[in-house]
């Protein structure tokens, strides 16, 4: 059975190519995974097709900041205690629990689902930007962070978003670019030698 | 892992790229010498990277290349470029992406185009370090559609070969120009009609060497310019036969009402 999976039966395959779809899983490991839940005691095999079907049910997203939650609006904008007028933009959610992780951050969220990529078709309006311009209104914000990745688009992205909310009245802002805790000197990259030699700090 | 096969170097500017596994990137190059490109770099997702950062799109980089079984591998890169200029104004970001699309729809996989490649690398040059008008992408355009052997003809008609005099002519993106008013009686239909402004900027731009004396103060007519720009990219459209992606952020840009400094006439 090894290498060719011609030979497996139509719900086998299935199974397989199901797999076979998802990031990491080749041909190989769709397989293995596969066959393992073929020995696996059935109740052990629905419990996971039932984790899957019921995280896809009651999976949504924040109707206020757009982050994955399973509650309506997210804990995040539910939170009182926290800073309602700053607000973090990030990219995508997983951004939001990275951020998280520090506890620097006390404000509040707003994910855009994306950067802008002009070559791969991606433009400002498959993103949530108009849904942040509503927020603007709504809300009022003193500080607004715009931590989209330090790449090509999400230079992009952040631009553009400040010129079309720079003159609301918020103070627009981005994290420093650095050196990475651990590295070395003389590996890091130019652009973020450079960026952090610009940003330096007193001692 | 083992990869057979040589090792190479050349300079080439990143196109684009696109993620495939779990950490790595299909990264699209125009070389100086072995014209369109296309490497995996390994590992670049992930945070400890350091190739990541110098494969950015418009970068001109040295890369170092290893010939593999199916597909090329980036094994180092070192930038030459990275025109900063042009990253941090979005409505140079949004013309230079453009650019950037233009050569990887037109550019053959394989084959070397000098002149494209100096035309590019001149272009982004400009866009990073002066201002640049608008209109200065239709002599990239022009110049391009000559590179790859595609320059549209608006001195003679395209079936006759008459010379024509300054006038309005309809524009046959299938026969790759415009036709006399002869041989348009033969035909039904013409998508494109260029006007006599519009045909005079056409044949300015086109008989520029560079656009060093086109920025010196001429000033070009608007609703003429708006002309030749619809005709281009029709034209770029019909024969790339594809829609370009990266135009409409490029008008979302050149038409946004607020903030700033924009650069753009």
């Amino acid at each position: 059975m090894l290498g060719d999976s011609r030979g497996a039966t139509p719900p086998v395959q299935r199974l397989i190519d199901e797999f076979n779809r998802l990031p990491g899983i080749g041909p190989k490991s769709a397989q293995r995974l596969t066959y393992h839940l073929i020995r696996m005691p059935e109740e052990q095999a629905k419990s996971l097709a039932s984790a899957i079907t019921s995280m896809k049910n009651q999976i949504i997203l924040c109707s206020v900041c757009f982050n994955i939650t399973d509650t309506d609006p997210c804990g995040i904008c539910l939170n009182n205690s926290r800073e309602r007028t700053k607000l973090c933009v990030v990219e995508q959610p997983l951004d939001v629990v990275a951020l998280e992780r520090t506890s620097s951050f006390d404000g509040i969220y707003h994910v855009l689902h994306g950067s802008i990529s002009p070559i791969n078709g991606i433009g400002p309006e498959d993103l949530k930007i108009r849904e942040l311009l509503e927020r603007m209104r709504e809300e009022s914000f003193e500080e607004i962070i715009l931590a989209m990745n330090p790449n090509l688009e999400g230079e992009a992205t952040s631009m553009y978003i400040n010129r079309l909310i720079g003159n609301l009245g918020a103070r627009i802002t981005r994290p420093a670019r650095g050196l990475p805790v651990g590295g070395d000197l003389e590996y890091a990259d130019d652009a973020t030698l450079g960026s952090a030699l610009e940003g330096r700090q007193d001692f | 892992m083992m990869t057979r096969g040589r090792n190479y170097q050349t300079e080439a500017i990143v196109l684009k790229y696109r993620p495939i596994g779990e950490s790595d990137r299909l990264v699209t190059f125009f070389s100086s010498t072995l014209g369109r490109i296309t490497g995996i770099a390994r590992g670049v997702r992930r945070p400890g990277s350091r190739l990541g950062g110098s494969l950015e799109p418009l970068n001109i980089i040295q890369v170092s290349l290893a010939r593999g079984r199916l597909f090329e591998t980036v094994s180092e890169t070192s930038v030459i470029k990275d025109f900063n200029g042009i990253k941090s104004d979005l409505n140079k970001v949004a013309l230079a992406l453009y650019v950037a699309e233009l050569t990887d729809s037109f550019a053959d996989d394989w084959s070397s185009n000098q002149k494209l490649y100096d035309l590019v690398g001149r272009t982004l040059a400009d866009l990073d370090k002066n201002e640049y008008p608008l209109y200065l992408i239709h002599f990239f355009e022009l110049k391009l559609l000559k590179f790859v052997g595609y320059e549209p003809e608006f001195w003679e008609c395209v079936e006759c070969r008459e010379k024509l005099l300054p006038d309005k002519y309809p524009f046959a993106p299938d026969m790759g120009g415009v036709l006399c008013s002869q041989c348009q009686l033969n035909f039904d239909y013409f998508p494109m009609h260029i006007s006599l402004g519009g045909m005079k900027i056409l044949r300015y731009l086109q008989r520029q060497n560079d656009n060093e004396s086109i920025s010196s103060g001429v000033i070009l007519p608007q609703l003429d310019l708006k002309e030749v720009s619809e005709i281009l990219r029709n034209y770029l459209r019909f024969v790339a036969e594809r829609q370009l992606k990266s135009t409409s952020f490029l008008d979302l840009v050149t038409e946004m009402p607020f903030g700033g400094r924009s650069k753009f006439t």
